[in-house]
């Protein structure tokens, strides 16, 4: 209890917490960004209707526009979708596979990137070159160009209909194979800076294991950048998601993700149905914006040189 | 007569969020035309903070509370942004302790004097040129004709400086402000430097306020001292007066703590008004040591290391395309004997490869030939895991960076217990057991084992630092320039440990530095560096008073005199 209580006071004491309480704007977009992931995790309790429940669904009710009221006397805040779908519902259980997928694509770069920056930086000379050049190379693509790749040799492997059921973690080996780049560079480049710092020599006199250096010595002094880097990629994942939901070899429609959405309603719009696309769209740009924001002022409040 | 510059009553804050710091408090100070006036004080002590003061260049968000400043006959302090800057342009010169940073990289020097000359002092440009040819010849630049012409980067550390100088002189200022001028600079370079300094004030009728933390400057070059202690003057009065008889109990130590090249002493005396006073307390130490299994075996004249005709080279790595890698040798056939329970020094200057002798002792580089042998037994190349084990446990290196040479993200506690867990000493209880003892030893309470590095000031860390090496109860201490990141007073205090360390356990050293005085205070034996050569290796005593070597008299020639050491400091003091 009192090792908690100690915790807690350091936390509020600390200049990170100081920084963050003066910004109003970093308030809002983090308690947004809370909301939306709250939302998202409790979406089978907060959702008014279940949208995959075929049982429930009628075309009856389809394309109703928002704030309406079907024959069942069921109510629709945001409207309809083309197959009788409530749009509210569908944006939570579509935001909660974006969210899922945009996290595991930057856990998965993290753990790849982490690892491979940190030992490049450790042992350096040739593999230190390979691993950077394969790097280099790897950010000459764009990162669609390596998700699109990805997607389609899992696809020529497993065919068409295995390839639903596998969606969610092509995706996620998709984006994070174009995001490790950037935390194998920034690691590598803060590991090479505390890699020459006397305590990691120190470390080295004493005889403590390579492994050792790396996991207890090197990996918690180069995590801020992690850190950073990692809450802008959520944001960069997340869009990199809806982009291959939207051109439509991303997540399927029985599994829509906010991308899928989209593009479902983009078919809508010129026949005035503004409704399908247009919240899961402001959906997606609160929450990346509320994330981008987040990320720039992490940066910010943990470079010692802009303080 | 009425001075240059007066300030009475300065108190300067940082508001934080964790309350008011106050940089400098209720500072008053005179400066006289034509003299030259010392600013000493360790860091923290606020001298930087006066100057800044002068110029208006305090960083946010410090802040001038109370006091003035008068600067012939006028207030400035109060004056608008605008009507400043040209003051302080014009009336003010100021020089940094970095003279890269203080020329533009981008411009010839003759271009930045000529353009500061036409901006402050309406010249025409042929005008300005002249003036600025005579300001080069002034600071004693050669050839200013070709040398004006030159950028910055081409011009050699002292004469960067120089022409830094001359800048400052440029719009023919009242007042000098010299931050630190000579400490990035060499020994032999600061001589000139200083001297420079002093034929300007004259020949030009200066006023100079010269910060420093060196005695050793401010005995060779000020005429009155201000000594600044934690934002307060502390003494103020003549440089001699002051030197001779120091009043205040802190100029007292501060002097005291100055190392001395001409003989050595048991200990550095007075070497109270620091930080914290330390109470280490090593005589139970070697009981404990006693009973454990690595005997500490005191006076035997057997050598504990041989180093044989060590050499090092490094292979410059070749880029992807053009594989021509240049081989520099670092160390070159270097070969001593360290004997039992001795202090063996190396002395060199930078890139003299002493810092290499001592990463292969430790065996974090590798010789490209040669043998290294602790206890008669070989421990360079692949040795048997035992051997190897064994003689990490027994050598401990002190690095030279507190802030540094200890991971920040874990607690003292465990940063010392780690070789203990490494080498299976003891497990984790009794470990944390030993760090507690440990911690006492070094005079630190056992509270101080949970809180994280950073929490602690340069000179407790390096203790800690010492705490961390003593875990393992090692036989020999290298010490890689202990105490050259450290202020003198705690300088005093740390080499005071390691004295007492050496005399109660009878440990065996290497201490390396760049001091002479500090190898003279801590070493039995010296060998002398340069360039990879070992050039001489005597008793230090010996060293001192008959040099054998050119180089090594050059170096002795370099030592800045001491400042005058006072009777009250010397009536303390048993020499040996």
């Amino acid at each position: 209890m009192n090792a908690i209580k100690i915790k807690v006071v350091a936390m509020i004491d600390s200049d990170l917490w100081y920084s963050f309480k003066r910004s109003p704007l970093i308030i809002i977009s983090a308690t947004l960004c809370m909301l939306l992931i709250l939302s998202s995790i409790f979406a089978p309790w907060l959702a008014p209707y279940n949208p995959f429940d075929e049982s429930t669904l009628s075309l009856w009710a389809a394309n109703l526009p928002p704030l309406s009221t079907d024959e069942d006397g069921f109510f629709y805040l945001l409207g309809t979708d083309n197959q009788g779908r409530d749009i509210l519902s569908t944006i939570l259980y579509g935001m909660r596979t974006s969210l899922g997928v945009g996290l595991a694509a930057v856990v998965f770069a993290i753990v790849l990137g982490t690892s491979l920056g940190l030992l490049a930086a450790y042992s350096g000379g040739w593999l230190d070159n390979l691993l950077m050049r394969v790097a280099d190379i790897q950010l000459s693509f764009p990162a669609i160009l390596v998700a699109l790749l990805v997607n389609g040799i899992v696809k020529a492997v497993l065919g068409n209909s295995q390839m639903e059921m596998v969606a969610i973690y092509v995706l996620i080996l998709a984006i994070g194979l174009s995001e490790w780049v950037q935390f194998a560079r920034a690691v590598r480049g803060a590991a090479l800076v505390e890699k020459q710092k006397e305590y990691v020599q120190a470390a080295r006199t004493m005889g403590v294991p390579t492994l050792m250096i790396l996991l207890r010595h090197l990996l918690p002094n180069v995590s801020s950048p992690i850190l950073v880097i990692a809450t802008i990629s959520i944001a960069v994942a997340i869009i990199t998601e809806a982009t291959l939901s939207f051109l439509g070899i991303g997540m399927p429609q029985t599994q829509p993700s906010l991308g899928t959405l989209i593009r479902v309603g983009g078919d809508y719009l010129m026949s005035g149905e503004w409704w399908i696309t247009f919240f899961p769209g402001i959906t997606l740009v609160l929450l990346v914006l509320s994330f981008n924001l987040l990320g720039d002022w992490l940066r910010d409040a943990l470079n010692p040189q802009l303080k | 007569m009425s001075s240059l510059i007066r300030i009475n009553n300065l108190q300067v804050e940082y508001p934080s969020r964790h309350g008011v710091f106050i940089a400098l408090n209720q500072i008053s100070l005179n400066v006289d035309a034509g003299t030259i006036h010392g600013l000493v004080g360790e860091s923290g002590a606020g001298k930087s903070t006066v100057g800044s003061a002068i110029v208006g260049l305090l960083e946010n968000p410090g802040h001038i509370t109370a006091g003035e400043i008068i600067f012939d006959g006028q207030r400035i302090d109060e004056h608008s942004e605008k009507s400043l800057r040209a003051l302080r342009g014009r009336s003010i010169g100021m020089i940094f302790q970095d003279p890269l940073t203080s020329l533009n990289p981008l411009l010839t020097v003759a271009e930045q004097l000529t353009e500061t000359i036409i901006y402050h002092l309406k010249f025409s440009r042929k005008e300005a040129w002249e003036r600025c040819l005579q300001l080069l010849r002034e600071v004693d630049i050669p050839d200013p004709e070709q040398r004006a012409h030159y950028y910055p980067h081409q011009f050699s550390g002292g004469m960067r400086q120089r022409v830094v100088i001359a800048l400052a002189l440029c719009s023919e200022p009242k007042l000098l402000i010299a931050d630190e001028p000579t400490t990035a600079l060499d020994v032999s370079v600061q001589a000139q430097i200083l001297q420079l300094i002093k034929r300007l004030t004259k020949s030009h009728n200066l006023g100079v306020i010269l910060v420093t933390h060196d005695m050793g400057v401010i005995a060779q070059t000020t005429d009155k001292v201000t000594v600044l202690y934690q934002g307060q003057v502390v003494e103020t009065g003549d440089t001699q007066t002051i030197l001779k008889d120091p009043q205040h109990g802190y100029t007292q130590s501060l002097l005291s703590a100055v190392p001395r090249a001409d003989r050595k002493l048991k200990r550095f005396p007075h070497a109270s008004w620091i930080e914290d006073d330390v109470q280490s307390n090593f005589s139970d130490l070697l009981d404990d040591w006693k009973a454990s299994s690595v005997k500490i075996v005191k006076g035997e004249s057997q050598n504990i290391l041989s180093v044989n005709k060590l050499n090092m080279h490094f292979k410059t790595a070749g880029s992807l395309f053009s594989g021509a890698s240049k081989i520099i040798k670092a160390v070159n056939d270097v070969s001593f004997d360290v004997k039992r329970g001795e202090v063996f020094g190396i002395v060199g200057e930078s890139g003299s490869g002493k810092s290499t002798v001592a990463r292969m002792i430790t065996r974090l580089y590798e010789p490209t030939s040669g043998n290294i042998a602790f206890e008669g037994e070989s421990v360079t190349g692949t040795i048997p895991k035992v051997r190897l084990n064994h003689y990490r446990r027994c050598t401990q290196m002190i690095f030279q960076d507190p802030y540094s040479s200890m991971n920040p993200r874990m607690r003292v506690r465990d940063i010392i217990a780690e070789p203990i867990l490494l080498y299976g000493l003891a497990n984790k209880k009794e470990a944390f057991l030993r760090v507690n003892k440990l911690l006492e030893h070094i005079g630190l309470d056992t509270a101080a084992g949970l809180k994280f590095p950073h929490e602690f000031s340069g000179g407790q860390r390096q203790r800690i630092s010492i705490a961390r090496a003593l875990a393992t109860e090692p036989r020999l201490l290298i010490c890689d320039e202990p105490t050259s990141a450290l202020d003198v007073s705690i300088q005093a205090q740390i080499l005071n440990i390691l004295k007492d360390l050496q005399e109660v356990l009878g440990l065996t050293m290497i201490f390396i530095s760049h001091d002479l005085p500090v190898i003279r205070q801590m070493c039995d034996r010296v060998a002398v560096m340069k360039q990879g050569h070992l050039l001489e290796l005597t008793e230090t005593a010996e060293l001192f008073n008959s040099p054998k070597h050119e180089y090594t008299r050059t170096l002795l020639k370099l030592i800045p005199s001491a400042p005058v050491t006072c009777d009250s400091v010397d009536s303390h003091i048993t020499t040996t």
